[in-house]
């Protein structure tokens, strides 16, 4: 071998290396010099995750100061997807077996990654508000679970459970109906909102006034399998803001259980009744605010797990409208007097029926109340009276004039108005009926006949109004005409204490009552909590335990203005239980509408109850059920 | 024989220097990468390479005393030594990551395939020099069949990375060796002609997609066979910039985004670490290097040395290209150690063989000063 020869080849050989060396560093200067920043923030966003610290929402608290609702810390286990297929195929069954008892499943977590491939590199929420239990079987096996964090995060505690559960609302994830509305007011995707009730009415709305407080993050260092290694930094959360309801915690736990006492006491085997009490309401007003100092409902719900009851949205009683009956008598009466076709002295009689021509119905009473005024109308709630003044009305306007006569006062009373509500988000809202000639032709396709006036005026036929709609009459009788708009929340208080709103009393109309009218129909709601008067018609329809277990406050009997009513819904079913009422009658306080459905009579049901009531705003609870945080 | 202290005058010191000082870049980057690997035992590996590095550089200085002319003595022995040993690994080898490469010495785990390319090299040059200048078909055919028998031991373990070695060697020590470019430029086109048999018949889908993967490392076909490996070392390397992320900073390897980082990835490690600047210094070490071999092979006293010096030179070229491409996605993912900075004893040592060769070759030059 020529040694130039070989010289020449190993020069070649030299050349390559320069070549081959020139090659890679060409290549690594267009890596890390050009293409530097981008790697590296793939190589920082490949190492850190940005965990969110869900803020602990505001507290809900009853006017007297007790905690309705408040947050606590729980247990949230998330999934940081690990890249790599074998990490997830290790961790997903393990997972889903330990999750088990929270709905997780193996298709969920699977279904839960794809849904969350758009925000690759964030963690996904699994499960919230885990057992101490779940959280040792996590860590035990936290090799095996490459990815799975366990984090601590405020949810919701409910710490009288379902108490005025239907103010409260619930919880739950973005409907996709308003993912695009949250988004716009940057809400996570994965964020826990209010879905109905305050919880809702509170939640996408000026931060000042929001119950949901601004979330912190966590920054954190992960490694390839997804495990945390270090804590970078923490924006801590903020809390939501505080509320305050006008509620009163005990008359609300009254009323509640009053409702519950009662729905229980006529779950009986009374097989004249067939149906028995399934929905209740009892709402109490403060007549010279508005405010709504206890509202219930029944059936109730849980509300951390009110996904589970159906229909929700048409159970919340109160704004739910039924036929009203005798409570409608106080208005008619009204009516009567303001027309001028009754004078306060005017003895009816009743004889048990009343008779025009071929229409013939008949009072309550079969045997009769006799001779009797429009108050002794109003306390023994005499069907023949206001069958009388019905007809009084139709001779003096005419059958369809009469009705809408009756239409005009029901729409002066306020119960045309819609009642504006700070709560209700989520709820269907029945209008309620307003008796009309127009609505009666429009429901039956005639002209009302006398006999269908006289039911009008007893509150049959198409009167039905809302539990609500109730109490704010009742409130209208008792504060002289003054419609204030009910409300439930008195303020909000930021989580530095102050008040950063307070609601005002509303008033929506003040209706002109003719006070000596009112007057006359106001004595009659109180006579309706007497017992007879001699040479009087009979005991008041209610008078039974407002006479025996009278309401008392600093040891003086508070007189009671009150109307029962029994509507009849059809034939051989068991009437709905209505009961309305003021006190104190000379200087009223609170005003209340009590609804049992199927209750029975007015005192079967809805004077119970609305006793209850009266007893525990001015006496107040026996024993206060307290607790402890 | 009598060791002539006159002939450390010729040795190469600049050589032995540079090497041993990537040997010691290797183990401070491999310290950084165990804390990834192990980081409860974080000096595991790191202990390991200095025990490695220490017992080499000894082998390699015991080695001066010895002329490697004695070796052309031993050929034959040699040759069945590590045919012995490439079949032993077929037999009694140790599966790890599906491939049969370990055979267990003595309690040490041995990657015959490592010491086979050195051996190879040695049987290579020998006959080289004895059919100087291949001129005619039996003679290229034969040289061929010297080296196929153990590759395609290899190939069967299977080790398609360190079986594309033997080629790489072959054709440089058969370039130097001054074979005519027609025998050289056949060779190529039968390679070429063969490519798409092998892809059909002989290539496992892995290897073929493995093979594929430097086109697209993040397209998902490939995720399973390197895509996600480079993609991570490329993010590793690029966040390095010029300056790196810092010693031990390197989050692609301290949170193990970084698969193989003390073997096969180790120079991510670096480049993420240390960045461009880093890279450069050992890149341009190993570029010394062979400029140093490159003038030991110009100046060999014989044929046998000097092809042994450029086997050494090819061996070392291909590796660094491959496995430095690999990491930056300009090659395939073949699994191929980096020199001197690959953890592991079969790696470290066997090169350190080769080392041996190329400074006694340089030692015992023609012109010995006086």
């Amino acid at each position: 071998m020529e040694k130039d020869f070989f010289e020449k080849r190993v020069n070649h050989i030299s050349v390559a290396v320069f070549f081959l060396a020139i090659v890679l560093v060409s290549r690594l200067g267009y890596v890390q010099l050009v293409k530097g920043n981008y790697y590296l923030v793939r190589a920082e966003s490949n190492s850190s995750r940005k965990m969110v610290i869900d803020a602990p929402r505001g507290d809900i608290e009853s006017s007297d100061g007790v905690t309705l609702v408040s947050s606590r810390p729980a247990y949230v286990v998330s999934y940081l997807v690990p890249p790599e297929e074998a990490q997830r195929e290790q961790a997903i069954p393990i997972l889903a077996t330990i999750l088990a008892e929270y709905g997780v499943s193996e298709e969920s977590i699977r279904q839960a990654i794809v849904d969350n491939v758009w925000r690759r590199y964030q963690p996904i929420r699994l499960a919230v508000d885990v057992s101490d239990e779940t959280v040792f079987q996590i860590d035990e096996r936290r090799m095996d679970l490459p990815g799975v964090v366990v984090e601590r995060q405020a949810v919701r505690d409910y710490r009288y459970g379902n108490l005025a559960c239907y103010l409260i609302g619930g919880l739950g994830a973005i409907t996709p109906n308003k993912q695009e509305e949250y988004e716009a007011a940057g809400y996570r995707s994965d964020a826990t909102v209010g879905i109905f009730g305050l919880e809702n009415a509170f939640e996408n709305v000026d931060p000042a006034l929001s119950l949901r407080g601004q979330d912190g993050y966590r920054l954190v260092e992960v490694d390839n399998y997804q495990r945390l290694v270090a804590a970078v930094s923490e924006t801590p959360p903020v809390a939501g803001n505080k509320m305050v309801l006008t509620i009163d915690s005990e008359l609300q736990i009254a009323a509640e259980q009053a409702i519950l006492d009662i729905v229980e006491k006529l779950n009986d085997k009374d097989a004249r009744y067939k149906q028995k009490p399934n929905k209740a309401a009892a709402v109490v007003l403060n007549v010279k605010t508005g405010e709504i100092l206890a509202w219930a409902s029944y059936p109730e719900f849980d509300p951390g797990n009110w996904a589970k009851s159906s229909n929700l949205w048409t159970s919340n009683i109160p704004l739910n409208a039924y036929p009203v009956g005798s409570t409608f008598k106080p208005l008619m009466s009204l009516l009567a007097l303001t027309e001028g076709i009754v004078t306060p002295t005017e003895k009816f009689y009743c004889p048990g029926y009343y008779q025009v021509g071929n229409t013939k119905k008949y009072c309550a009473n079969r045997s009769g109340h006799g001779h009797l005024t429009l108050e002794e109308g109003i306390k023994v709630s005499c069907n023949v009276v206001y069958y009388d003044i019905a007809q009084r009305l139709v001779s003096k306007y005419g059958r369809a004039e009469a009705m809408d006569k009756i239409g005009d006062m029901v729409k002066l009373l306020q119960f045309g108005s819609e009642i504006p509500l700070d709560f209700a988000t989520g709820y269907l809202r029945a209008p309620g009926i307003i008796p009309t000639s127009e609505n009666f032709r429009r429901v039956y396709n005639y002209t009302p006949y006398p006999g269908e006036v006289w039911d009008v005026a007893i509150g049959q036929g198409i009167v039905e109004f809302t539990p609500l709609q109730m109490a704010a009459y009742t409130s209208l009788l008792a504060n002289g005409g003054y419609h204030y708009q009910p409300h439930v929340v008195q303020k909000i208080v930021d989580p530095s204490g102050n008040v950063s709103f307070q609601v005002e009393p509303k008033l929506l109309a003040e209706v002109d009552l003719d006070p000596a009218a009112l007057g006359i129909v106001r004595n009659g709601m109180h006579e309706v909590t007497l017992p007879a008067r001699p040479g009087g018609p009979g005991n008041g329809s209610a008078y039974y335990l407002f006479t025996y277990d009278p309401v008392m406050r600093d040891g003086q009997k508070v007189e009671v203005a009150a109307k029962t009513g029994s509507a009849e819904v059809g034939p051989g079913i068991s009437p709905h239980s209505w009961f309305i009422g003021y006190a104190p009658f000379d200087d009223p306080e609170i005003a209340v509408a009590v609804f049992v459905g199927h209750g029975r009579w007015g005192a079967t049901a809805g004077v119970p109850v609305g006793h209850a009531i009266m007893k525990a705003y001015f006496e107040g609870l026996p024993e206060v059920e307290t607790v402890s945080p | 024989m009598r060791f002539d202290r006159k002939l450390l005058k010729n040795l190469d010191w600049q050589l032995w220097l540079a090497m041993l000082l990537i040997s010691v870049v290797g183990v401070i980057v491999l310290r950084s990468a165990s804390a990834g690997v192990m980081p409860r035992n974080p000096l595991y590996y790191t202990k390991r390479q200095i025990l490695w590095v220490i017992m080499g550089n000894v082998m390699i200085a015991a080695s001066l005393y010895f002329d490697y002319r004695l070796l052309t003595k031993l050929i034959k022995p040699l040759y069945l030594l590590n045919l012995t040993l490439l079949a032993a690994v077929l037999v009694f080898g140790q599966e790890r990551g599906g491939a049969q490469r370990w055979v267990s010495i003595a309690g040490f785990p041995l990657q015959p395939s490592e010491f086979a390319k050195i051996f190879i090299i040695i049987v290579l040059a020998y006959y080289l020099e004895k059919h100087e200048q291949i001129r005619n078909w039996p003679d290229l055919v034969k040289a061929g069949i010297v080296v196929a028998v153990p590759m395609l031991l290899i190939l069967i373990q299977p080790d398609l990375g360190t079986a594309l070695v033997f080629v790489a060697i072959f054709m440089g020590m058969l370039y130097a060796a001054g074979t005519e470019l027609k025998y050289l430029a056949s060779l190529i086109g039968m390679g070429i002609l063969a490519s798409p048999l092998m892809w059909k018949f002989i290539l496992k889908d892995y290897q073929k997609m493995r093979l594929l993967v430097f086109l697209d490392p993040e397209a998902p076909q490939y995720r399973a066979f390197g895509g996600y490996h480079v993609t991570q070392s490329l993010i590793a390397v690029g966040s390095g910039r010029l300056f790196g992320r810092g010693y031990m900073q390197g989050t692609q390897n301290i949170r193990n985004f970084l698969p193989a980082q003390h073997t096969d990835f180790i120079f991510s490690v670096l480049a993420e670490e240390f960045g461009f600047v880093g890279a450069l210094l050992v890149i341009g070490l190993f570029v010394f290097m062979l400029q140093r071999m490159l003038s030991i092979a110009l100046d060999a006293k014989d044929v046998f040395g000097s092809l042994m010096v450029v086997g050494v030179i090819a061996l070392t070229l291909f590796q660094l290209f491959i496995n430095i491409g690999m990491t930056v996605s300009v090659m395939p993912v073949t699994g191929i150690p980096l020199p001197l900075l690959t953890s592991g004893g079969s790696s470290y040592l066997s090169y350190c063989l080769a080392i041996a060769l190329v400074l006694n070759v340089g030692m015992r030059r023609q012109k010995i000063l006086f």
